[in-house]
């Protein structure tokens, strides 16, 4: 598909529709297409196989959400920081401190990398997805509402769908598997109650 | 062929040969472990904890860890008396290391022969020193370390040892072999 | 055997930072381009309108789980010295069902949320706000938490563990599914 030149339609930019076609905004280049998103999970899966060749550990998420919060708490109360122990457990060392962690370094990458796909494919864009439905206001809404439920859940089961589903799941980790089995049912079970946000 | 069908070709192969496969060694729980969680292991559960001592006669004479039996370095041999003494491969096992070895070696032996909570102490007699026999608290240490240091010190008498709060920036002073001398002529226990 | 490199001693702690910041750029990289970084996508799913999620995420764990059974058997990686992350049967139950219900609801999970958040989406920032706070709540509330969260302990478990078959033959039953689910999503999405 040949990227679009030269003069861009009077009509305000359609936002990438699911195959990721549309342009970004006036006069830019075509968006590309989405990949494949079985080629997509073979990179994933290897970027994780080379994670545990290199480092003997696998991927994870939730928890550079931990250390950043401990790293926030700490500079406001650092005695609650180092005693309590979900925070102790994220503190790090003492000279290095909580955010030279390799889950922080990760998600750093992570932030990086998808920014940088985007920007090369012509998907950056200022922008909020959301149903035809739903007002702007009630999505953000809805994205801290569920953000704040995924904390809690990934602390309960020490891990999110990088840490657990893919990481443990990979290894076939009893727990990791139980995680995937039970976000999904509840998800599934759930979106009856969203349907108005999605379609 | 399309992309997906060569995908889905090549899973399938490399599935249907895993079966025949067969098994593979366990990932399992990281290596290194601190002396300090070797004591709280040791005080919640004497019996649920296997300390090996990988050192020789004259170093486990001279201090080895409580209850820490002397175990060939040899990984043959240390598999072959783990076994004899009726360990199971579930068992939180510990290979302490001596002065110049972490125990690394042996550890990798007992993983590989599926003990999943094999774990190893790095230069075993100095760090229960550093942590149990004569652990020190700088005297400038903030209220965070202070609080941790409750538990230590508490573990550490436990033991025997006598936990002090130094003076600034103090670490504790004189080698491993020094500190156990001091530590004896005061009566504990080493 | 000589992987994992970190773990035989290859290298450092600084290396390691240095290798999570470009694993994390190349994991990234394909979540964007898979479709992940956007939360309508994401949640069709749950509707079986779109069902990237599963095939990326699927076929992301097929790829591991043969690359680690493989590379296992040829001795190339010890897994007994890969970090499996311990089981608790019930945190992880509840953890799970309370993370989906989440995520159906804010549509963008902790990693896709961030790939949102740096493309430019207000939506995938209010997801990482909102949970910066659940983890702070989670810490806050952990005395009231901490009962369920340490309950049920098994350890580092695998399924052929468990179930007292070789690990081959597990791995050949998830292939086996994933394939068959694979076929059937094509088919939902069709009639969609």
């Amino acid at each position: 598909m040949l990227p679009a030149v030269g003069a861009a339609p009077a009509t305000a930019a359609a936002p990438p529709d699911a195959e990721g076609h549309g342009a970004a905004r006036p006069g830019a280049r075509e968006a590309r297409p989405y990949m494949n998103p079985y080629l997509a999970g073979v990179g994933i899966g290897l970027v994780l196989l080379a994670a545990f060749v290199i480092m003997g550990r696998g991927l994870g998420a939730s928890g550079a959400f931990s250390s950043a919060v401990a790293a926030g708490v700490s500079s406001i109360a650092p005695e609650r920081a180092r005693t309590l122990e979900p925070y102790a457990a994220y503190m790090g060392d003492e000279r290095r401190g909580p955010l030279a962690d390799w889950l922080v370094f990760e998600i750093v990458g992570v932030t990086i990398g998808g920014a940088l796909s985007a920007w090369l494919a012509g998907r950056m864009r200022r922008g909020i997805d959301k149903g035809p439905r739903v007002s702007n206001g009630g999505r953000l809404a809805y994205a801290f509402g569920g953000g704040t439920i995924m904390g809690i859940g990934a602390k309960l089961a020490r891990g999110c769908t990088s840490g657990q589903a893919l990481t443990g799941g990979a290894l076939l980790s009893v727990g990791s598997w139980l995680f995937i089995l039970a976000a999904f049912a509840a998800a599934y079970a759930a979106s009856p109650l969203f349907r108005k946000e999605w379609t | 062929m399309s992309t997906n069908r060569v995908l889905a070709i090549v899973a399938g192969v490399l599935g249907a040969l895993a079966l025949f496969g067969g098994d593979t060694p366990a990932p399992g729980t990281p290596g290194a472990i601190s002396a300090l969680e070797v004591a709280r292991a040791l005080r919640a559960d004497p019996d649920g904890i296997r300390i090996l001592d990988v050192e020789d006669e004259g170093d486990y004479a001279r201090f080895h860890l409580p209850r820490a039996v002397r175990a060939p370095a040899d990984p043959a041999a240390l598999l072959a008396g783990l076994e004899d003494a009726g360990a199971g491969r579930g068992d939180l096992v510990v290979v302490a290391g001596g002065a110049d070895d972490d125990g690394r070696a042996a550890w990798l032996a007992l993983r590989r022969a599926g003990y999943v909570h094999a774990r190893y102490l790095p230069h075993a007699t100095d760090a229960w020193v550093d942590a149990i026999v004569s652990p020190v608290l700088p005297a400038d240490a903030d209220a965070g370390a202070r609080a941790a240091w409750a538990e230590q010190a508490e573990l550490s008498r436990y033991f025997g040892g006598f936990p002090r709060v130094g003076s600034p920036a103090d670490t504790a002073t004189g080698d491993t072999a020094d500190r156990l001398r001091r530590a004896r002529r005061r009566g504990c226990a080493f | 055997m000589n992987a994992p490199l970190y773990e035989i001693g290859a290298f450092g702690d600084t290396g390691a930072l240095l290798f999570a910041l470009g694993l994390g750029l190349v994991f990234g990289w394909f979540l964007e381009r898979g479709g992940l970084g956007n939360a309508t996508k994401l949640a069709g799913q749950f509707y079986l309108t779109d069902l990237t999620v599963f095939k990326v995420m699927f076929s992301a764990i097929v790829t591991t789980l043969l690359g680690v059974y493989w590379l296992s058997k040829l001795g190339w990686l010890e897994l007994p010295l890969v970090f499996l992350p311990p089981t608790y049967v019930l945190p992880q139950l509840l953890g799970g069902a309370v993370f989906g219900l989440g995520f159906v609801m804010g549509g963008l999970c902790p990693g896709t949320s961030c790939v949102a958040a740096s493309t430019g989406k207000t939506d995938g920032l209010m997801v990482v706000a909102g949970m910066l706070f659940g983890v702070f709540a989670f810490n806050e509330a952990f005395p009231l938490l901490e009962g369920v969260y340490r309950a049920t302990p098994m350890g580092s478990v695998t399924i052929p563990g468990v179930l007292g078959v070789p690990f081959g033959v597990v791995v050949f039953a998830v292939v086996a599914i994933a394939l068959g689910a694979f076929r059937a999503a094509g088919w939902l999405e069709a009639r969609a």
